[in-house]
């Protein structure tokens, strides 16, 4: 483990201590105990941080500047809630292109990257403040969905050991996750195979883990790529019948075959596929969006709509002419979030289908995302060769 | 009856069905082609050739009704505009006239007679026969309604036995241009040696019953596709693979200062919105040479933007899918981004509808590959020397095909050595990079002679 790998694990120890973290300027102002508080003195906060970050990203981002000043909009424009919407986004996909910084008094930065599940991987860079900002709103968001618990927990990762790459943001956030219980046992399912080869999908080490957690009793805490939690619940239920996840037991994916592309066929959904294979609650099942350049979480609630926290904004636009779409219209999901103070991405436009809803009848309120797919991924038929194909090309399976 | 009804021609009659083709169908299809193929004759060269002057006449008439329903079929199927599918349907009576045919058989088989007699090669002395390769099957590719049946003209006139597979994108054309050719077949000549399907490409037990019975597949498409239909093919099953192409253009400076600017940039622009670019001979790159002055360069670029500007509203854009956009506009940002990150002088012109995209590189340098997520979108990109073209498309040279040209008379020679020695199959003026001559050369063969065998007596 490096110095910096250290460095993170120490405070990730140290916030889950005290749950407390030093704020340093209004954007920390946002991160409060109350992570779906949608109140007018919440939309003066917001205002006041987008503001804030806006003109940090001016001051300390070449990239972000000139943008600006291409889409003629200074901080002149940003006069109130209203205009946080004409904020110059930064489409997604420059992060997987551009490794984009802004500077920050931080010198002890973490770089991390996406897993690359559309091809290229994005690399963003992350500031200790802004690290113990998202801690700080990660925590929070679990705390108000009630997933945090003093009872011990047995954890079993589909993501890859920290220890093979500390670098990977879904691995970060899975290791983030491990701390909302007090841990019995960690086994992480991409790993080294002992023989200095990997990291390699440990299948059956993971359904044999399983099955000794299971027998423990202890709650179980499944997190990570929802292609592999299933591929161990099959294997599991192949050998031993369905999963008897102990009470309390939680299954947390960081999403994954966005599109609907998975290998199980058109017709399978990931909650009939666990009601077949195990006893899960399936309240207890709960899907994750996050985005390496952007890192705020939107949890799903015990409904599964992936709720705004208030760090956050989120709309949909469409695709042909970037308007601003109504709720419950599907289009490009666009985020503004001010937290990350080391990467301009305070305006995000993703290539991820999806909307804004706003009637989940769950207690939190508030608005929820659905994301519905991802955009700009066609197959051609066309005889033209064209870029997505490139893509393939360039960029081995 | 289902809610959709499946219309395809089989052997001389429409055939409609409430489901798809299934394997055993297409067993019971490639078994009647087979007799056909064994127990009768190739149909003489003149009786094709009179069937087709019939139905040239015929489609000159806008009013012809097989015409009408074709333009309104295609607008709904394809999405392109009213105005392209009528110009395209204006050149389609001079692709189906006999002397068009003629001057492609003699083009590409060497000889007008030699499907019906030994004719005599001079270069060997020797005679040569061109018989039917036999049972033909031509996968058609998506977006380019045009070249399905093209295809099948070509399989029509080296009188094989053919199956067209209709893309998903145009299952309509290739039909009613089958019962328009019945009309005038009257002796059956064609219509009986004709099927014309759909099914959902990839299915392996109907393209199984191909691959292994077809004596060619001529094979039209994308890169997927290409790669399914490689696979698994019997010993004697030929392919030919007109898989994903790429064009560009390239423009000296002396090639520019003979021109007429806005003439020059209308037939770049017309190169480029045709088919929406998603012909293999459409443009996704413009090379300009580097001694062509800033002040030249940015008189081309406005010119340029000006002439996709009135190309817009002479043909207007097809329908596009929300991805489509989506692929404009990440191209748009990732090249703004090149100017936002590192300076680069990078300049993206086009309308905020994504109607059209023109990105200008403002200096040379860039040798990364440039690839267009197509809908009428280009990059114009400064070159030093044949050598940083040759860097830019290392490795490519199987998806290179035509190279539009704007080039001082003296300088052909030289960019034609090198630009066939890079991969290119094809050369022309701008404004004619979608029009190959017929009895030329395509993707560096002759389409024909890979539709016939030939037998040499000596």
């Amino acid at each position: 483990m490096g110095i910096r790998e250290k460095i993170k694990e120490r405070v990730i120890r140290e916030f889950f201590k005290t749950h407390s973290y030093r704020k340093k300027n209004v954007i920390d102002e946002l991160v409060t105990d109350r992570p779906f508080d949608f109140s007018p003195a919440w939309e003066k906060t917001f205002f006041e941080a987008m503001r804030h970050s806006f003109r940090h990203h001016c001051a300390n981002s070449e990239f972000y500047r000139r943008l600006c000043r291409y889409k003629g909009f200074d901080e002149s424009k940003l006069q109130s809630f209203g205009d946080i919407w004409d904020i110059p986004y930064v489409m997604s996909d420059v992060f997987k292109r551009y490794f984009i910084q802004t500077k920050t008094g931080d010198m002890l930065r973490t770089e991390l990257s996406s897993s690359g599940t559309s091809g290229r991987k994005s690399k963003i860079s992350l500031d200790m403040q802004s690290g113990r900002r998202l801690l700080a709103s990660i925590y929070h968001i679990y705390n108000a969905m009630g997933l945090i618990s003093d009872k011990p927990a047995n954890y079993l990762l589909m993501t890859y050991n920290p220890e093979l790459d500390a670098s990977l943001a879904t691995t970060n956030s899975d290791v983030v996750m491990t701390h909302l219980t007090r841990r019995k046992e960690i086994f992480y399912a991409l790993d080294s195979d002992g023989r200095g080869q990997g990291p390699r999908f440990l299948k059956d080490e993971a359904v044999e883990k399983l099955k000794a957690f299971v027998d423990d009793g202890a709650p179980v805490r499944m997190l990570g790529f929802v292609h592999h939690a299933c591929e161990v619940i099959k294997s599991y239920a192949e050998k031993y019948g369905k999963a008897p996840f102990p009470k309390e037991s939680y299954i947390l994916t960081g999403g994954g075959w966005k599109g609907g592309a998975n290998p199980y066929g058109p017709d399978f959904t990931f909650h009939k596929f666990l009601a077949e294979n195990t006893t899960i609650d399936m309240r207890n099942v709960r899907d994750l969006y996050t985005l390496n350049e952007h890192m705020v979480f939107y949890l799903e609630c015990d409904r599964h709509n992936m709720h705004v926290p208030n760090v956050a904004l989120a709309c949909s636009r469409s695709p042909r002419d970037l308007r601003k779409l109504a709720d419950g219209d599907i289009g490009l999901l666009h985020l503004y979030s001010p937290i990350i103070e080391s990467c301009p991405a305070l305006s995000l436009l993703t290539t991820d289908y999806g909307y804004v809803g706003r009637s989940c009848p769950c207690r939190l309120g508030g608005p929820y995302l659905k994301v519905t797919g991802r955009a700009g991924v066609t197959k051609k038929t066309t005889c033209a060769f064209t870029a997505d194909q490139y893509v393939r090309e360039a960029v081995p399976a | 009856m289902s809610e959709r009804a499946f219309r395809q021609f089989i052997f001389g009659d429409v055939a409609t069905s409430d489901r798809p083709l299934s394997a055993a169908d297409a067993e019971r299809l490639v078994s009647a082609a087979r007799a056909i193929r064994d127990n009768s004759s190739p149909p003489p060269q003149a009786k094709i050739l009179d069937v087709f002057s019939r139905l040239s006449r015929a489609w000159s008439d806008p009013g012809y009704p097989p015409r009408r329903k074709a333009a309104a079929a295609l607008a709904e199927s394809t999405g392109l505009s009213g105005e392209f599918i009528t110009a395209v349907l204006n050149e389609f009576p001079r692709l189906l006239a006999p002397e068009t045919l003629l001057k492609k058989i003699e083009g590409e088989l060497g000889s007008r007679a030699v499907q019906e007699e030994p004719v005599l090669q001079a270069s060997t002395g020797a005679r040569l026969m061109a018989a039917p390769a036999g049972l033909v099957l031509h996968v058609a590719s998506g977006s380019v309604f045009m070249g399905g049946v093209d295809s099948l003209i070509d399989g029509m006139i080296t009188r094989n036995v053919n199956f067209l597979k209709m893309s998903t994108d145009e299952m309509e054309f290739p039909v009613i241009f089958a019962e328009s050719l019945k009309e005038f077949d009257r002796e059956r000549v064609v219509i009986t040696r004709l099927a014309v399907l759909w099914w959902k490409g990839g299915d392996a037990g109907i393209e199984n019953a191909f691959k292994s019975s077809m004596d060619r597949i001529i094979f039209w498409g994308g890169g997927e596709a290409l790669s399914e239909w490689e696979e698994g093919l019997a010993p004697h099953t030929v392919l030919a693979r007109h898989g994903p192409k790429i064009s560009f253009g390239v423009i000296s400076r002396a090639g520019l200062k003979r021109r007429e600017l806005s003439d020059l940039t209308d037939r770049i622009a017309i190169d480029i919105a045709a088919w929406e670019q998603r012909a293999c001979n459409c443009p996704q790159a413009l090379f300009v040479e580097n001694s062509v002055s800033p002040e030249e360069m940015k008189a081309f670029t406005n010119s340029l933007v000006g002439s996709m500007r009135r190309i817009n509203s002479h043909f207007p854009p097809s329908r596009r899918s929300d991805d489509e956009y989506v692929e404009v506009l990440r191209t748009r940002e990732l090249a703004l981004a090149g100017r936002f990150a590192s300076g680069e002088p990078v300049s993206v012109f086009g309308p905020e509808t994504l109607d059209w995209t023109v990105i200008a590189e403002e200096s040379a340098g860039k040798e990364d590959f440039i690839s267009s997520p197509l809908n009428r979108t280009v990059t114009v990109r400064r070159y030093s020397s044949f050598e940083m073209l040759a860097r830019i498309f290392r490795g490519r040279a199987f998806y290179l095909q035509t190279a539009g040209y704007c080039l001082d008379d003296p300088e052909l020679p030289g960019y034609a050595k090198f630009l066939s020695a890079l991969g290119v199959t094809r050369l022309c003026p701008f404004g004619a990079m979608t029009i190959p001559a017929p009895g030329a050369p395509h993707d560096g063969g002759y389409l024909l002679r890979d539709l016939v065998r030939y037998t040499v007596v000596e």
